[in-house]
């Protein structure tokens, strides 16, 4: 052991712990004030468009079509549109979305291919939407001649969504406990009942409002939609049977955008009311998420 | 049930490989798409016309009365509605008056086809398109009232056509000259000497009839240099004018200018997403942290366009008031805007993912600060910071690829002028802050709305796409790459 | 029940803590411990795991803090302060109270930075002084030999014993009156293990050594005091001769013998 030198320390001064705290008081004083400022200045943007929204927003501007030349009237075709194209999207990301999910979780292992998987899929999660609607033209529209449709809009936006899902699904998948799977290896099951029977229904609740989260983002992206299946002018008539799915839609981001495009034709008003309908359509929808997967997350405190 | 089983296990291999093979499958297509935009129809258009001896050297082709332009591929010059456009030209004797020097269109490219009641005094295209090597003859003449002894044969670009874009060789020539009338041939290469003129003797043509046997000069495209090569370059001009007569697709004023505002959208938004993602997982007690992040991921799903619309009527109008006298701001829709927009949909999404990469911070390292007496702030600034840093910085990337790639937002506030920006002085940079402004999401989904399918154009956009795609993508890898490489050992 | 004839009558008593409970929530980790704790001298704590060992250690610099649903009842003093006082300076606390935990936590910066860190935030230290400090505590801790050529690279680099030392010449470095030390040796291999414990011996001559241990050689080995821990209870405290070669109590005997822990 080496001998300890002469102590070459000096005792700290009052004046430099008395400084020390008062940065340190400044410091966190900060941090709140910035925090606060960017949760304020969002939640500001919310209020705003809610306190502009609300007059225009009324029963016969939610339930009627609109009127002379979008001018007047409701958006009752928009919002309807906007639904459709939601559960179009729900039923189509639905089977891929968790078969990819249990695929990266279950099957693919933790090789180096695995890594590339999840680095492609993080990549496609990561793609800008508006690349979503350049690929459903080129190839739902114009490929396989779907032409600007509903079917076209679903499948895009399902895809737009797929990763999203694939993720919530994995993650999901992984935090069933690992005693639920060896109680399934016990009882003799193979993989597939294990996974259908133990996995899956297990990580369900996750996996639901997951893919509601991220097809309620989508039903509020107008890029897609602008390039795959919206319709500026809309009746309140649907073709009935499938035949729904070979027409374009009027929703309501792609109203907003389009309505942009073609510039002050629609009120003031109506553009306020409707932004609030898309805003409180994608935030309702989360918040139902959200909620839902809290009181999940506390009852499977596993 | 084993056949089920097996089902099963088929269906999430195959759905799992077809999953991860999106984001390459929808690269291709984007990219086969944008194969369009390499198609070998070049606009390119000359003026030519003949000038009284006399005139003076700013007289031009573009303003003399008696002028042929001749054009290929322009906007609307291709096919539909040539024929309707075609006009005779006219007879000696009714020009005699004001024009005394005339030139002609021929319909044809052969010197010995030339007739003298096919010519066409069109002003704004030869009759025909051309695609590899074509010949456009023009026959130059004057008329009795014309007295002096020469005349000057003057040329230049269309307005708005630069030759050294064109990847065609184009020469002017003199094909024939006048029985009887002494002239050195010249042939001129249009690149080097895009415009100018050449004194010739002055030669009438009396009846109609003669006039087939003037002067013929001939203006030549032939095709040398590839048509790749030439739409990369062209791409990579600083121009992008899509509509024009003779369109320029450069996108580097749309790349730069997106780059420049997601860059200053993160500038914006980073401090402000790193503090509240601080506070969030640091300082706030954990019940107000249980309300905040729930409600942080309720606001990262506010739809763009609704942003959009808040900017341009809230934020523009207000930037409008604060700035507008001291900037300069002709318009609240400009670069400035549309970065703050841009850093509100951030903020959110950066915040986040940080709170996130701030948790897995193990928590024996904030023990070890705290033992060693350092305070809470020195903690955060020396310890958690350094820690989380490459964390961090991948929330920052994935904020600013989600940016990169904004449509609604920009469409809606960056003003939609696109043009190159200039940052050499302060002043300069102020002018560019404050200016409209034109990004390349939004331009896709603008201009993909009024374009015909499979057109140059279209494949300029998907280009424009595959740039976005490409620029997204590394940056997405960059942020899982260094997101991974954590500091500290789990 | 429990063995208070403290056998501290020729011992300067620098920390106490009296009639001490601690709770996390419903649980109560520590039953009124009364407990003092000699001058330079080292005082290893025992007992099973959960026992309430490391609970004691981390109430006197209040790290406890932290941990959701923290409640303490009871006096403790420190170095004449009262560590849940209303005006306690916890920064002040922390610099003349030092810790080394069980696992290694260098800081994800370099090696000197490491060290340097506390020195320059408590002390003001810059260029030349620092430097100087950095060597000592390094030398200390017996790492200097090992490190003194790559200062510069993180600290992450280094091996697990050595990542142990460079934690311990951290804490140095601030130069502490109390050091505590929470299972130091529990994440390492007998090499290094060996030396932290000539260590303590060595730093006991200057501070105050607190051991939590698992390690009853370790605790024979160097401690002048062992205390014995179980279910939150103090039950036998003494110079830890007399303490491993005829402990009063059972419960003491059993552990030490290890019939059970």
């Amino acid at each position: 052991m080496e001998s300890v030198g002469e102590t070459v320390f000096i005792p700290a001064r009052t004046g430099r712990r008395v400084r020390r705290q008062i940065i340190d008081r400044v410091l966190v004083l900060a941090l709140t004030a910035l925090a606060f400022a960017s949760v304020a200045t969002v939640l500001g943007i919310i209020g705003f468009i809610i306190l502009k929204g609300l007059p225009a927003i009324s029963l016969s501007f939610l339930t009627s079509p609109p009127r002379e030349g979008m001018s007047a009237g409701g958006i009752y075709p928009m919002i309807r549109g906007s639904v459709l194209l939601m559960l179009g999207t729900l039923v189509l990301v639905l089977p891929l979305g968790v078969l990819g999910g249990v695929f990266l979780a279950e099957y693919a292992g933790r090789s180096t291919l695995s890594r590339l998987l999840h680095a492609s899929i993080a990549s496609l999660a990561g793609t800008p939407s508006v690349i979503f609607g350049l690929f459903g033209l080129a190839v739902f529209v114009l490929m396989m001649n779907m032409g600007v449709s509903l079917l076209a809009g679903c499948l895009t936006l399902a895809l737009f969504t797929l990763p999203a899902v694939v993720f919530t699904t994995e993650n999901a998948i992984r935090s069933v406990p690992e005693s639920f799977i060896e109680a399934g290896l016990a009882l003799g099951l193979s993989r597939w009942q294990l996974m259908w029977k133990v996995v899956l229904p297990n990580a369900l609740p996750g996996i639901l409002t997951g893919i509601v989260l991220s097809t309620g983002r989508a039903a509020g992206e107008a890029p897609p939609i602008l390039l795959t299946a919206g319709i500026y002018y809309a009746t309140g008539d649907l073709p009935r049977g499938w035949d729904i799915l070979k027409q374009p839609v009027a929703n309501l981001p792609y109203h907003l955008a389009e309505g942009y495009r073609q510039g002050g034709v629609i009120p003031e008003a109506i553009v306020w009311g409707t932004c609030l309908t898309l805003m409180l359509f994608v935030l309702l929808i989360n918040m139902w998420a959200i909620i839902v997967r809290t009181r999940v997350r506390r009852k499977q405190a596993w | 049930m084993r056949w089920l089983g097996r089902l099963f296990e088929a269906g999430v291999y195959v759905t799992g490989i077809t999953v991860s093979l999106v984001v390459l499958v929808m690269f291709y297509y984007v990219a086969r798409e944008a194969r369009y935009a390499f198609g070998d129809t070049f606009a390119w258009g000359f003026r030519l016309a003949l000038l009284p001896a006399d005139s003076s050297d700013d007289m031009s082709p573009g303003s003399a009365p008696y002028t042929t332009l001749v054009t290929v591929n322009a906007e609307g010059s291709d096919g539909l509605d040539e024929h309707e456009e075609i006009v005779p030209a006219p007879s000696v004797s009714s020009v005699e008056g004001e024009m005394m020097l005339t030139t002609a269109a021929t319909l044809v490219s052969d010197i010995t086809d030339i007739r003298a009641d096919r010519l066409y005094r069109d002003e704004w295209r030869a009759l025909k398109t051309t695609q590899q090597g074509d010949q456009f003859l023009v026959l130059g003449y004057a008329t009795p009232r014309y007295q002096q002894k020469t005349m000057v044969l003057a040329w230049e670009p269309d307005s708005g056509f630069d030759p050294t874009l064109s990847p065609y060789r184009l020469v002017l020539r003199l094909v024939r000259a006048p029985h009887g009338v002494d002239v050195q041939p010249f042939d001129i290469d249009l690149k080097r000497q895009p415009s100018g003129r050449i004194t010739l003797p002055a030669w009438v043509a009396r009846t109609d009839a003669e006039r087939s046997n003037g002067y013929v000069f001939e203006i030549q495209a032939t095709p040398h240099r590839s048509a790749f090569w030439a739409t990369l370059r062209g791409i990579f001009s600083t121009e992008w004018a899509p509509t024009l007569m003779y369109p320029r697709y450069g996108v580097l004023p749309l790349l730069i200018a997106t780059t420049l505002m997601s860059v200053l959208a993160m500038l914006f938004a980073t401090p402000l997403a790193v503090a509240t993602a601080l506070y969030l997982s640091e300082i706030a007690q954990p019940r107000l942290r249980e309300w905040l992040k729930p409600a942080l991921e309720l606001i990262a799903s506010v739809p763009s366009v609704v942003l959009g619309y808040f900017g341009l009527m809230f934020v523009a109008p207000s930037l409008q008031n604060w700035l507008g006298q001291a900037l300069g701001m002709e318009s609240g829709r400009n670069l400035l805007t549309t970065s703050v927009m841009l850093a509100v949909l951030a903020i959110p999404i950066v915040a986040s993912v940080t709170e996130d990469v701030l948790k897995t911070v193990p928590e024996s390292l904030r023990e070890s600060a705290m033992a060693l007496g350092l305070t809470r702030g020195e903690m955060l600034w020396k310890v958690l910071l350094p820690a989380a840093r490459s964390g961090i910085m991948a929330a920052v990337l994935i904020g600013a690829a989600r940016v990169y790639g904004e449509t609604m937002i920009v469409w809606i506030l960056s003003g939609g002028t696109a043009s190159m920006p200039s940052l050499s002085s302060l002043q300069d940079v102020s002018r560019v802050l404050v200016g409209s402004t034109r990004g390349v999401p939004d331009t896709i989904a603008i201009e993909m709305g009024n374009v015909a399918f499979e057109s140059v154009h279209y494949g300029h956009l998907f280009l424009l796409g595959v740039f976005l795609f490409a620029a997204t993508v590394l940056v997405n890898l960059t942020a899982l790459y260094i997101g991974r490489k954590q500091v500290w050992r789990v | 029940m429990v063995e208070t004839a403290f056998p501290l009558a020729n011992e300067q008593v620098v920390v106490s803590a009296h009639d001490l409970s601690v709770f996390y929530g419903e649980t109560q980790a520590l039953k009124s411990v009364t407990l003092p704790i000699a001058r330079n001298r080292v005082t290893a704590l025992i007992g099973p795991s959960g026992c309430g060992k490391s609970s004691f250690l981390r109430s006197l610099n209040r790290l406890n803090d932290r941990i959701p649903g923290f409640r303490l009842q009871g006096r403790v003093r420190i170095l004449d302060i009262d560590p849940y006082g209303s005006r306690v300076d916890m920064i002040e606390l922390r610099r003349r109270v030092g810790m080394v935990f069980q696992k290694p936590t260098p800081l994800p910066m370099s090696i000197y930075d490491n060290v340097a860190i506390g020195a320059r935030s408590h002390y003001g230290l810059r260029g030349r002084r620092l430097d100087e400090v950095v060597e000592q505590a390094l030398r200390q801790a017996a790492l200097w030999d090992e490190v003194k050529d790559i200062l510069r690279r993180p600290a992450l680099q280094l091996s697990g014993g050595q990542q142990q030392r460079l934690c311990i010449a951290r804490m140095l470095a601030v130069d502490p009156e109390v050091i505590l030390m929470d299972e130091p040796c529990s994440a390492l291999d007998p090499v290094s293990t060996f030396r932290i414990e000539e260590l303590m011996v060595e730093l006991a001559k200057e501070r105050t050594v607190i051991v939590v241990t698992h390690n009853m050689q370790q605790a024979a080995r160097v401690s002048h005091y062992t205390a014995f821990f179980m279910y939150g209870e103090l039950i036998e405290y003494g110079a830890s001769k007399e303490f491993f070669l005829s402990p009063k109590m059972q419960a003491t005997e059993d552990y030490i013998s290890g019939r059970f822990g």
